[in-house]
């Protein structure tokens, strides 16, 4: 009877011990960055008009192990507030209610869920990502390509604090009307298509 | 002279294509992750669509200055007197 107890006793501390070992060498990297680096930039080409913009509220946290960049999960948020033309006109548009309608949507969400074709040379590793973006409520499954910079050691250049750093780039191309801003409406000056170029870099303190 | 004023600020501005610009962005690059990121400040920058309106509306009033000119008088004409008088 005893011994049947040491066993059951074994197993509860395996399984409480299990999730950290098995998450032991997971790094979670924070994207907040008050600095304003992480950014990401849009480009729109009708054929009357091109459009480029930059938004730089990003936040967000990432779970990375190098020995297992398979295993990568996340969030990266992006403030809609942050939004940005330099004109003025072009701007109050995009923020109101027939395009970006900010104040009902205050943000732009992408979740990573799963990383497939992994590559990884040194540093630096590439791969299809498999996850949800979240524009103006709308929630639609992506698979987009990222190239993750693994900088061991390196925040203390950065923000004088001993930690890593992960930086990750992406481009990518959404629909507008996939995602229902303005959807089938002015496309000879706002194309349907959206290019992306998510540039943003994650710290993690010692 | 509007048209003037509008083509020196358009110079000034870079001779900038677009559409005006209350900021102007230009890129950086941050030294530890490489990362290219903008970065935006406070700069008014005349666009073709203004510089067009001054060349409109000072083309606009050349128009009106050509069409509502005063007639010139006969009595200021070169050899107007002398004609009067023959008469």
């Amino acid at each position: 009877m005893k011994r049947l107890h040491k066993i059951k006793l074994a197993w509860a501390l395996a399984l409480a011990v299990a999730p950290g070992v098995l998450n032991a060498d997971t790094i979670k990297f924070d994207f907040k960055d008050p600095k304003k680096v992480n950014n990401v930039v849009f480009l729109l080409d009708a054929p009357l008009e091109s459009i480029n913009g930059t938004a730089t509220g990003v936040s967000g946290t990432v779970a990375f192990d190098p020995a297992r960049p398979t295993a990568t999960t996340g969030k990266i948020v992006l403030a809609t507030s942050s939004l940005h033309v330099d004109n003025p006109v072009m701007k109050e548009h995009m923020i109101d209610e027939e395009w970006m309608h900010v104040s009902k949507f205050p943000t732009i969400e992408f979740v990573v869920e799963k990383m497939n074709k992994v590559k990884t040379s040194g540093t630096t590793t590439t791969a299809m990502i498999a996850g949800k973006l979240t524009v103006k409520g709308v929630t639609k499954k992506v698979n987009v390509p990222v190239r993750l910079t693994y900088l061991k050691g390196q925040l203390i250049k950065r923000n004088r604090v001993p930690g890593d750093l992960l930086v990750l780039r992406s481009d990518f191309k959404i629909k507008r009307s996939d995602y229902g801003i303005n959807a089938g409406k002015k496309e000879e000056k706002v194309s349907d298509e959206i290019e992306l170029k998510l540039r943003v870099a994650g710290a993690a303190p010692h | 002279m509007i048209g003037c004023s509008g083509l020196i600020l358009w110079l000034v501005g870079g001779l900038h294509m677009g559409w005006s610009k209350s900021t102007e962005t230009r890129t950086e690059i941050d030294e530890v992750t490489g990362l290219e990121y903008p970065v935006t400040e406070n700069k008014y920058v005349l666009g073709v669509e203004l510089f067009g309106a001054t060349l409109a509306v000072s083309g606009g009033l050349l128009g009106l200055s050509l069409a509502f000119r005063n007639p010139a008088r006969l009595d200021k004409q070169p050899g107007a007197e002398t004609s009067s008088t023959q008469l």
